[in-house]
């Protein structure tokens, strides 16, 4: 080897080592963020998955679920965030009912990292940023981007075909880490197999009434601006989007789960056990395949130019303008369907009521910002736990 | 009415323990990392060299579990 080639290949080589390490730093920082929770006044317990499912226990899905339980004796409400945390007005929703929340009737189950793993990966090839940070009064709380997926360094390779336990049904390959595509879990299976069963565990041990899993969608994606109900929740889900439609000024609509489409919550929460299973979705431009710049203000504040056009050719499922879909907006949507499930739900259970306060509504929240709902880590000792 | 949930028995749990298909997985890209960096100190023309330290780099990236 002659001394200029030598030269070329440790100029090149060091090239590279640099990008490994730039690179690598970067995705081992962001996989490590610490998400700080402040306990609100109404959090009475922090358990964790695995003390529903055992084999879970030190796994990157052993994810925090919290207790709030009411005053007095009523309905149990499952709520949870980051299935896809790349959705995350359903996180920081939950964020906001686990630091502001306090339950009067009946208990609150709170999950804000539903597929932890996936919080700490994002969309190879799809240049999403690493975090993201919303602003408050004392600072501002950071957050992991995450993905629709779990994490291919927890789970890993995917199969040609995805063969859904038990219906059978295929799906696209990737699918096997989406943990809104295994319900209702496997004991035995895949970490996000084992994730779900080990919700189930929980919804049937804790007798859970309600189950609510938060979502967000792309504009292109006709399951949007909607509540998706198990056939047992139809008419609370009616109820529900036809008073909210109504009386707080956002359109929400109404979509019943299929009876034949397999593996997601609204689907198998219903079918295996007694509990009612909702899903919600709000309109996240972020997703949109037509999207311009994949950054953290488009995640937040939901404008982009390119979306707004092929809402122009009539390509969209919801309307966008200039205005986009900012957070608060997608927020607020999900806190005021939630606080009316726990009302429409107590209208027909007299007996069993579920009576949540301190929770912002819709014009709440975009009056005062996902913010103001979060409260500073610092002045709150020994109330901080971490996702 | 809930339906009967039956659990899955037959394939082994894997807790924290890496199933035999990652491992295997992780051999291939191995594999494959010694290939490309043999390759490297082959190459004569430094645009083939770019080419596998770039192409390196995702292989590495997984070997070394950080992406």
């Amino acid at each position: 080897m002659t001394g200029r080639l030598l030269a070329q290949k440790i100029v090149i080589v060091g090239l590279g080592i640099a990008l490994l390490a730039t690179s690598g730093a970067s995705f081992y920082s962001s996989r490590r963020l610490k998400e700080p929770v402040v306990l609100g006044p109404g959090v009475t317990a922090v358990k964790t998955l695995a003390n529903y499912f055992e084999p879970l226990r030190g796994t990157a899905n052993d994810c925090n679920i919290y207790f709030l339980d009411g005053k007095e004796p009523g309905a149990t409400m499952l709520v949870l965030g980051g299935s896809h945390p790349e959705e995350p007005a359903g996180r920081l929703v939950t964020w906001i009912l686990a630091e502001n929340a306090v339950v009067q009737k009946g208990r609150l189950i709170v999950v804000l990292s539903t597929n932890r793993s996936a919080t700490t990966s994002t969309r190879l090839g799809g240049a999403y940023p690493p975090d993201f940070s919303i602003d408050t009064a004392w600072g501002s709380r950071t957050f992991r981007m995450g993905d629709r997926w779990t994490n291919p360094l927890d789970q890993w390779p995917d199969p040609e075909v995805y063969f859904h336990y038990p219906s059978g049904q295929q799906l696209a390959y990737v699918d096997i880490r989406n943990v809104n595509r295994v319900w209702p879990g496997r004991m035995n299976g895949t970490l996000t197999e084992q994730t779900a069963y080990g919700f189930m565990e929980l919804i049937r041990r804790e007798k859970v009434d309600i189950e609510v899993d938060l979502h967000e969608a792309e504009l292109q994606y006709p399951v949007i601006s909607t509540i998706v109900t198990h056939q047992r929740g139809q008419d609370l889900a009616t109820l529900v989007s036809m008073t909210l439609t109504d009386m707080e000024g956002f359109k929400i609509g109404t979509e019943f789960s299929p009876r034949t489409l397999h593996g997601l919550s609204h689907r198998e929460v219903g079918d295996f056990s007694p509990a009612l299973s909702l899903l919600f979705e709000s309109p996240e431009p972020f997703l949109d395949a037509t999207r311009g710049i994949t950054s953290r203000e488009q995640l937040l504040t939901g404008k982009d130019e390119f979306v707004v056009k092929a809402g122009q050719h009539g390509l969209l499922f919801e309307r966008i303008d200039e205005k986009g879909w900012p957070i608060a907006v997608r927020v607020g949507r999900h806190t005021s369907a939630l606080l009316q499930v726990a009302e429409t739900w107590g209208e027909d259970h007299p007996g069993k009521r579920l009576v949540i306060t301190e929770v912002p509504r819709y014009k709440d929240v975009i009056e005062k910002g996902v913010g103001y709902y979060l409260h500073d880590p610092a002045k709150a000792a020994g109330r901080v736990v971490y996702e | 009415m809930a339906r009967a949930f039956r659990p899955a028995v037959g394939r082994m749990a894997e807790r924290h323990s890496m199933p035999v298909v990652t491992v295997l997985y992780y051999a291939l890209v191995a594999f494959v990392s010694v290939i490309l960096i043999v390759n490297l100190l082959k190459s004569r023309k430094w645009e083939r060299d770019a080419l596998y330290v770039l192409v390196l780099l995702p292989f590495l990236l997984r070997l070394l579990r950080l992406k």
